[in-house]
C-alpha cells in the first residue's frame, strides 16, 4: 500500500459507507426483488408499481418524447451508449438497473462551454397508455461555464422507469425543473443523479401534482470543492395517490454546500406522501454547509404524510448541518385570525395554502413557470375548498 | 345607530377535565358612540367574552345571546360577524407565514365591501394609513405579522 493509498482508505472517499445506499450494481440480478420490508421500499405500495420492481418486460413506445430547445443548445438521439453513465450514475435497485438495460437509446441534452441560452430547454415525455412498461434514458451536459434551465414535463398516462444523469461542468449554472403533471393512473418510477463540478451550482426544481403512483430517487454528489446544490419540491398530493421522494446528498468534495426544501399538501382519503431526505458528510468533505427541510400541511381527514430526515456525519470540520420537517394541519388560530378581518372561511383556506407554498414558488426563480404553478395549486384547492 | 346587546351569556371551554364555565350570564348593551371598559382579575373571563362574540372556535356559547341591531350575531359565521362590524383587536395577533400584508389587507378589503378596491388609489389609501400609525410602507411587502415587534403587530391591526 502507498502512502496515497493509505490516505484515499482514510478519507474513505471509495467507499459509501452510507447504510441507506446501498453499493450500486448494473446487473438487475444483483438487485433482490423488493418484497416491501427493505428500508427504502418499506414506505412504498409494490403491488401498484406493475410489475416494475419485478420482471415486467418493458415493451417500450408507450410515451412520445418532444423536446424544443433555444439556439445554442444541442440535443440528440445516441443509440450506441456512449455518454451514459458520465454523471457516475451507477443503479442502487432493481428499477433503477432494469430501466438502464432496457432503455434502448438516450436522449442527450448538451449546453456547450460558456453558453448562456436565453430560453429554457424544454422537454416534454407524453405518456400514451398504462399497458407494457417503458424505461427512458437522459444525460443532461452542461459544459464548464454555461448557464441554462431545462424542464422537463410528464404527462398523459404511462408507466415508466427512467435514469436521468445530469452533469454539470465547472463552474457552470443548470437549473432542471420536473413536473410530474401525469394523468390519474401513470406509474413512474425516476432515478436522477447530478455530479456537480467545481464551483458549479446545481439547482433541482420538483414539482408533482399527479399519477397514480410517482416515486424519485434524487441524488447528488461533487466532482470538485466550492459545488453548491439547492434542492427544492413542490407536491400535492389527491385522494388515492403515492408521492415519493428520496433524496440524498452526497458531500463527495470539500467546501460544497447543499440546500434541502420539499413542501407538500395532501387532500382526500389515501393521499400519501414520502419523504426521505439524506445528507452524507464524507471526512473529506470539510467545510461543508448543508440544511435540509421538509414541511407537509394536511388539509383532510384520511391522509398519511411520512417524513424522515437523515444525516450522517463523518467529519466535524463543517461550516453547518442541519434538517428540520414537520407535518400539521390547517392552523385554527390563522383561519379565525384571517375570518375575523371579515375573509370567508374558503379565501381565507386559500390564503393560508398559497402563503404555505408561496415562499418556495418565488424560490424557483423560473419566471415562466411562477405563474402556472400558482394557477396549478389554485386548481387542485378547488376540490377541497 | 347600532346597539351591541348581550344577554345572560353562558360560555365554557373544553378543559382536561371536561368543560367549564366562564361566563355565567354577563348582560352588557352597548349603544353608539359609548366607551366600555371591562376590568377583572386575570382569568374573570375578558378576553373570553370577546373572543365569543368574535366567534373563536375554543369558546362554546351554552346560552343567552348576542345581538347587533336586533340581528343574531350568534347565528353568523366568524367572517360574517366582522362584515356586520364586529372588530376584535387581537392581544397577541397570529402570525400568517408567505401572506404579505399587502395581499391580506386587498382580501379583506374585498371581502368587506364585496369588491375589489380599485387599484390605482387602494395602493395610496393603504400607504397613507400606515403613515397615520407611523408604519413603514416597506411593511406591505412582508409576511403577516412574522417577525413584528409587538407594537408593530399592534399597529398593522390598526391599519
Amino acid at each position: 500500500m502507498t502512502v496515497a493509498d493509505n490516505v484515499r482508505s482514510a478519507l474513505e472517499v471509495d467507499e459509501v459507507s452510507s447504510h441507506l445506499h446501498p453499493m450500486g450494481s448494473f446487473d438487475p440480478e444483483d438487485h433482490g426483488v423488493p418484497t416491501g420490508r427493505e428500508e427504502v421500499w418499506r414506505f412504498t405500495p409494490l403491488r401498484r408499481l406493475r410489475g416494475l420492481h419485478k420482471d415486467a418486460p418493458f415493451v417500450g413506445g408507450t410515451f412520445r418524447t418532444d423536446v424544443s430547445a433555444p439556439e445554442g443548445v444541442v440535443v440528440d438521439r445516441i443509440e450506441d451508449g456512449s455518454g451514459r453513465g458520465s454523471s457516475g450514475l451507477v443503479p442502487t435497485d432493481r428499477i433503477s438497473a432494469r430501466a438502464w438495460l432496457a432503455a434502448t437509446s438516450t436522449l442527450s441534452v448538451r449546453i456547450p462551454t460558456e453558453a448562456t441560452p436565453a430560453d429554457p430547454v424544454y422537454v416534454t415525455v407524453t405518456g400514451t397508455g398504462v399497458e407494457g412498461a417503458s424505461a427512458g434514458h437522459v444525460v443532461v451536459t452542461a459544459e464548464p461555464h454555461s448557464r441554462a434551465t431545462v424542464v422537463f414535463r410528464f404527462q398523459g398516462s404511462a408507466t415508466l422507469a427512467d435514469n436521468v444523469e445530469l452533469v454539470v461542468g465547472d463552474g457552470a449554472h443548470l437549473t432542471v425543473v420536473s413536473i410530474d403533471d401525469w394523468a390519474d393512473d401513470a406509474v413512474h418510477v425516476g432515478h436522477r443523479h447530478a455530479n456537480v463540478g467545481r464551483d458549479a451550482t446545481f439547482r433541482h426544481v420538483d414539482i408533482s401534482f399527479g399519477g397514480d403512483v410517482v416515486r424519485q430517487d434524487t441524488t447528488a454528489e461533487y466532482s470538485g470543492p466550492g459545488g453548491s446544490v439547492e434542492m427544492l419540491g413542490l407536491y400535492f398530493a389527491d385522494a388515492g395517490q403515492h408521492i415519493e421522494h428520496r433524496l440524498f446528498v452526497d458531500h463527495t468534495a470539500p467546501n460544497t454546500k447543499s440546500n434541502v426544501t420539499y413542501k407538500g399538501a395532501l387532500q382526500g382519503e389515501g393521499a400519501h406522501t414520502v419523504w426521505i431526505g439524506n445528507v452524507l458528510i464524507r471526512k473529506v468533505a470539510e467545510g461543508i454547509d448543508t440544511y435540509e427541510e421538509n414541511r407537509n400541511l394536511v388539509l383532510t381527514d384520511g391522509c398519511q404524510a411520512d417524513s424522515v430526515p437523515n444525516l450522517e456525519i463523518e467529519t466535524g470540520e463543517i461550516l453547518g448541518a442541519g434538517h428540520a420537517s414537520a407535518t400539521g394541519r390547517f392552523d385554527d388560530e390563522q383561519l379565525f385570525y384571517l375570518r375575523s378581518r371579515g375573509v370567508p372561511e374558503d379565501e381565507a383556506r386559500r390564503l393560508v395554502v398559497h402563503g404555505f407554498f408561496h415562499d418556495l414558488i418565488r424560490r424557483i426563480a423560473v419566471p415562466e413557470l411562477e405563474e402556472q404553478l400558482v394557477a396549478t395549486v389554485e386548481q387542485e384547492l378547488q376540490g377541497v375548498l | 345607530m347600532s346597539t351591541l346587546e348581550i344577554k345572560d351569556l353562558h360560555v365554557t371551554v373544553e378543559t382536561e377535565d371536561g368543560p367549564k364555565e366562564i361566563l355565567k350570564g354577563v348582560n352588557l348593551t352597548i349603544r353608539d358612540g359609548e366607551t366600555h371598559a371591562i376590568m377583572g382579575p386575570n382569568g374573570s373571563g375578558k378576553s373570553t367574552l370577546a373572543y365569543s362574540i368574535a366567534g373563536h372556535p375554543k369558546y362554546t356559547v351554552t346560552s343567552g345571546t348576542v345581538t347587533l341591531d336586533g340581528a343574531d350575531v350568534l347565528a353568523m359565521t366568524v367572517d360574517e360577524r366582522a362584515r356586520a362590524g364586529l372588530f376584535l383587536a387581537m392581544q397577541y395577533p397570529v402570525e400568517v407565514p408567505g401572506v404579505s400584508v399587502a395581499n391580506f389587507l386587498r382580501t379583506a378589503k374585498t371581502a368587506i365591501d364585496g369588491e375589489a378596491p380599485k387599484l390605482r388609489t387602494w395602493a395610496k389609501d393603504v400607504t397613507a394609513a400606515m403613515e397615520q400609525v407611523k408604519m413603514d410602507p416597506a411593511f406591505a411587502q412582508r409576511n403577516v405579522n412574522e417577525g413584528f415587534s409587538g407594537g408593530e403587530k399592534k399597529r398593522h391591526e390598526i391599519v
